[in-house]
């Protein structure tokens, strides 16, 4: 079980009312770049596929306008998922700020709720992916990534799966 | 006097689109060409003949038999068509119609058609042209906002999730995009490019959607509000469950006794 003290930081998830397009993404993303205390944002979607997973039309390009690349302070990345709802941690309560900054930059509702969204301590899954705790330099990595990744592209030596 | 078949209870504009539904009395908001929509629905190219499973039944030498001498073949299966499927997604922020009502659109109103009800999604097996023209009449009447619905072989999941924010059902392979105020189908119900833009005219505003939808909704019609409903589900529900495969032989619910009241929880 994880408990939390005053000196946790705090955790926030907005969840607007509609799905976000990339150019509102990346604006969001960076003014939550930008403000003080933020230390990690995550966002959640449906996935935008390269190509057709299934069904009679599979591996037909699906060329999803939304699968864009944007900037988010100074790094580039490309967009794989539809912006749902974005999850981020802060050292210190920055609720009001969040809650002024959608309010300017949506104009649709959304939901703005405080809580434990990113884990704090390594699961299983973890420990396949990076192994020991112990030797887990950077931490913040625990709940930042897909749990669908392939095991190819991150996997505690120990642990790969050399069953194929 | 005729008799004018009611098929659902409730006053609210909602229960009257669900009517509107199921007696096929629809109003025509657009108009899709032939071609067009063989090209969205995928299964042959556009201006090809039909391809055929049989002779046409007139050139076989049926059977003498009754039945079938009573009941008159579809165009598609007198033709000899194949049995081909359309679909369709409605997603739950108010679109027009429903799976149930789509089927009960199709099963009531066509000859032929197989419908099959899903949570997200509607399927319609047919002969080809039969499939065709009943998907024809849907795409094109008040049952479809080409932005709130969609056909859609397959990766329906944008039923459920929220609307984009220009107010267009997610679908992971982006069938259907806004281009100067209009929907555009660029590629078939399964995902492949298709070498048309299909327009689909305008999307519905959110006010009409809501006017038009046959989705009860805490922000819309409530559910509960409908008592006439739910009085009518009670009755169905009370036969079902305590009189199995006999609900004629429910003496309390019998007719003359007067009305009886179920009482909403």
């Amino acid at each position: 079980m994880v408990t939390t003290t005053d000196s946790d930081p705090v955790q926030y998830e907005i969840f607007p009312q509609r799905m976000l397009d990339p150019s509102s993404a990346q604006e969001i993303l960076n003014r939550l770049e930008q403000m003080e205390g933020v230390t990690r944002v995550l966002v959640q979607g449906p996935r935008l596929p390269l190509t057709v997973p299934y069904g009679p039309g599979k591996g037909a390009p699906v060329d999803h306008p939304d699968r864009e690349v944007i900037r988010v302070g100074d790094q580039v990345m490309e967009l794989q998922v539809k912006v749902g709802r974005i999850r981020l941690e802060a050292e210190h309560d920055v609720m009001e700020e969040i809650r002024a900054l959608c309010e300017e930059l949506f104009p649709f509702p959304f939901e703005l709720k405080e809580g434990l969204f990113l884990r704090r301590k390594a699961t299983v899954t973890d420990y396949a992916k990076y192994g020991p705790d112990e030797t887990v330099e950077d931490k913040s990595i625990y709940g930042m990534t897909d749990p669908n990744m392939t095991p190819s592209s991150k996997v505690c030596e120990s642990c790969v799966d050399t069953r194929e | 006097m005729a008799y004018t078949p009611q098929y659902y209870p409730g006053s609210s504009h909602v229960a009257v689109n669900r009517r509107k539904h199921m007696s096929g009395d629809v109003e025509k908001l657009r108009t899709v060409s032939d071609d067009d929509l063989v090209a969205a629905l995928g299964h042959r190219a556009p201006g090809s003949d039909y391809p055929s499973t049989h002779p046409p039944l007139a050139e076989m030498g049926e059977p003498d038999c009754p039945v079938r001498q009573m009941v008159e073949p579809t165009p598609g299966a007198a033709a000899g068509d194949r049995v081909r499927y359309s679909q369709f997604t409605d997603s739950m922020y108010s679109a027009p119609s429903i799976p149930y009502f789509r089927s009960y659109y199709a099963a009531i109103n066509f000859r032929g058609v197989d419908p099959g009800t899903l949570s997200g999604r509607q399927i319609v097996e047919a002969r080809e042209r039969d499939m065709e023209a009943q998907c024809k009449a849907s795409i094109e009447s008040e049952m479809t906002c080409p932005a709130l619905a969609g056909l859609r072989g397959c990766t329906v999941h944008g039923h459920s999730l929220r609307l984009a924010e220009d107010g267009m059902m997610f679908d992971m392979l982006q069938r259907t995009h806004l281009e100067g105020g209009n929907v555009i189908e660029d590629k078939d119900q399964v995902g492949v490019p298709i070498d048309r833009k299909v327009n689909l005219g305008k999307p519905m505003s959110e006010a009409e959607a809501k006017k038009r939808t046959t989705i009860y909704r805490t922000d819309g019609v409530k559910y509960r509000s409908e008592e006439e409903v739910l009085d009518h589900v009670h009755l169905v529900h009370h036969r079902r469950t305590m009189y199995g495969y006999r609900p004629e032989t429910a003496a309390e619910t019998a007719p003359g006794v007067g009305p009886v009241t179920y009482h909403t929880v």
